[in-house]
């Protein structure tokens, strides 16, 4: 999170929340989960401190109260075992009601950036599809004869592997996640692919 | 105690819905801020579920041999929340206060003694059973993760080891809590059947802007520690005796009690024929389908069948219903639905359409809505219904 240096004590004010940034990956835009949902969790944890400083300062501000009111009448209020002062409790409804719609609000937006991010991956699949199939016709037309339907396999696979390569090579933000063991699958498939595609390979 | 006027009471003040739990809360913060650290940051499920309690209670106060065993269950699952003996009074009088507050006018001091009458003795059952289950179980085991893998993006299948023998059936759920979301319980499903060292495996699918999934499958690291509950439910598992052949239909992670199901019925229970059709939104995020592939080659009583029904590259996308009608028919199979509630209300649909007998349909769901006891006190037609009303 650029925005949201992870050492800063002071908390996030809503101005913040509503205006972060979370880092994009990849060529077009979309966000690490991780990074939505470290987002989210830290959003959480702060309301609830928030929620508990509210409730610890409300029950202090009460026994303040029954204090001062003991020191001016001598007694404690008849009232005060019961400890449910109205405007307590409302006080609690108004905090946990707040703490809920910061919530809500960091929950809708995650889901609605991890949606985006799913609508994207898609499009990125179809694309890289589209050159592939693009591939096998070029394939067939320059095949005549020779064609197998090994080859046309091979030659779909493999330009979808190329593509995917191109791709990934972009996405360095977000290699240290997830992408080191898929690019050292797509290339180990290239290795095993190359030799096959050469004009006098054979199965 | 005049039933009639406690469960008008009760309908009154519930009218008012979330009103009454959030002032409930409210109250019994005020009364005591520490007990505050009980409950997840997120107050919302916690509403449902205790105006679903307190309304299940109410309407069954005159049917004790339904309701005690409901309350009793209700309280051994409390053991895991960490309430203490003396938390029981605080939330009587958080109660109360609650009534009288939403009854207005009409609180009368016969209604506050039927009441109070009620809840000792709801409190008095929740707290002996909880005593009694300490002699047997532990509130909750602790479970270090030993494994984590990433599969498919948003799904992580998770291997730990419950540091005391955690006895369950293939098919049952356990309620999980992790140190990065105190207090945030959801209900995942061994997805083995018991091993001889323990360990048992979780599929987790990261369910967005969801509490805990996101950091069960972000964020979670071998090493860490996650609680257990005790093991529930009935629905999903497997008769030990000799039984009809079986139809098992999952969506994404629902996969997981059914592989369960398959590993404990190679374990020697009676041999039956099984199908297994696994479904997902896309090829990618069929995630154990290799696995189940290699298990469907060593069983030869097992078949399985895996299905996109979104897939952008695949140009045969059926539903897991679609695809389990084309390769039947399987009228005389039990059969079994796990997956999410869209999937499960969809197959069971399809299902019933297809002239498949109700009776037949098996599914058992634990969401954070309901506390888990009220879910298994249906009646496996109440569940049915329940679902493909949705």
């Amino acid at each position: 999170m650029s925005t949201l240096p992870q050492h800063r004590r002071r908390p996030l004010s809503p101005h913040e929340i509503r205006n972060s940034r979370i880092r994009q990956i990849g060529f077009r835009k979309g966000y690490d989960p991780g990074e939505v949902e470290a987002l989210l969790h830290r959003l959480a944890e702060e309301v609830a401190a928030r929620d508990g400083q509210l409730t610890t300062l409300a029950a202090e501000n009460e026994r303040l109260q029954r204090e001062l009111y003991a020191r001016r009448h001598g007694q404690l209020p008849d009232n005060a075992p019961q400890g449910l002062d109205e405007s307590l409790i409302a006080r609690q409804l108004q905090a946990q009601q707040y703490a809920e719609d910061l919530l809500a609000a960091a929950q809708t937006n995650a889901a609605s950036l991890v949606a985006q991010s799913k609508h994207q991956a898609r499009e990125i699949v179809l694309a890289a599809r589209h050159t592939a199939e693009q591939a096998v016709r070029e394939y067939r037309a320059a095949a005549g004869p020779t064609y197998t339907p090994d080859r046309e396999e091979l030659t779909r696979l493999a330009t979808l592997a190329h593509w995917a390569i191109r791709q990934f090579s972009g996405l360095r933000a977000q290699v240290d996640a997830t992408d080191d063991a898929a690019r050292q699958e797509l290339a180990s498939i290239l290795d095993r692919l190359g030799p096959l595609l050469q004009p006098d390979g054979r199965r | 105690m005049d039933v009639a006027a406690l469960k008008a009471s009760w309908a009154k003040a519930s009218g008012l819905g979330d009103q009454v739990a959030s002032y409930f809360y409210a109250t019994l913060f005020s009364l005591d801020p520490g007990l505050r650290e009980l409950f997840a940051t997120s107050m919302g499920g916690q509403r449902d579920r205790l105006l679903a309690a307190l309304g299940h209670i109410v309407s069954h106060v005159d049917d004790v041999e339904r309701l005690v065993p409901f309350v009793e269950q209700l309280g051994r699952d409390h053991r895991r929340f960490e309430v203490r003996p003396q938390d029981y009074p605080t939330v009587g009088r958080a109660l109360l206060h609650t009534l009288a507050h939403g009854l207005g006018p009409d609180w009368t001091e016969q209604l506050e003694a039927d009441w109070t009458e009620a809840y000792t003795i709801v409190s008095g059952v929740m707290q002996r059973a909880a005593a009694a289950a300490e002699q047997v179980m532990p509130p909750w085991w602790d479970a270090e993760v030993i494994a984590h893998e990433r599969r498919a993006g948003d799904i992580a299948v998770l291997t730990v080891r419950p540091a005391h023998e955690l006895r369950y059936r293939a098919g049952q759920s356990v309620a999980v809590e992790s140190h990065l979301r105190p207090k945030t319980w959801r209900y995942l499903s061994p997805a083995n059947a018991p091993r001889s060292d323990g360990t048992i495996d979780f599929h987790v699918r990261a369910v967005p802007g969801g509490q805990l999934s996101p950091a069960l499958v972000y964020q979670t690291r071998p090493g860490d520690v996650l609680r257990l509950g005790a093991p529930i439910g009935t629905r999903l598992t497997v008769p030990v005796g000799p039984g009809p052949d079986l139809l098992l239909l999952a969506g994404g992670t629902g996969a997981a009690p059914l592989k369960a199901v398959v590993e404990e019925l190679a374990g020697g229970l009676p041999e039956r024929k099984v199908a297994l059709v696994l479904g997902a939104a896309t090829r990618w995020e069929l995630y154990d389908l290799p696995a189940l592939h290699q298990l469907a080659e060593d069983l030869r009583w097992l078949q399985v069948i895996g299905v996109a029904s979104d897939d952008p590259v695949d140009d045969h996308c059926a539903t897991v219903a679609e695809a389990a009608l084309q390769s039947g028919p399987w009228y005389d199979r039990l059969v079994y639905v796990c997956g999410s509630p869209a999937m499960v209300a969809g197959t069971c649909q399809s299902l019933l359409e297809a002239g498949y007998p109700a009776a037949n349909l098996r599914l058992e769901q634990f969401d954070d809505k309901t506390y888990a006891p009220l879910r298994e006190d249906l009646t496996p037609e109440a569940a049915l219904a329940e679902v493909t009303r949705q």
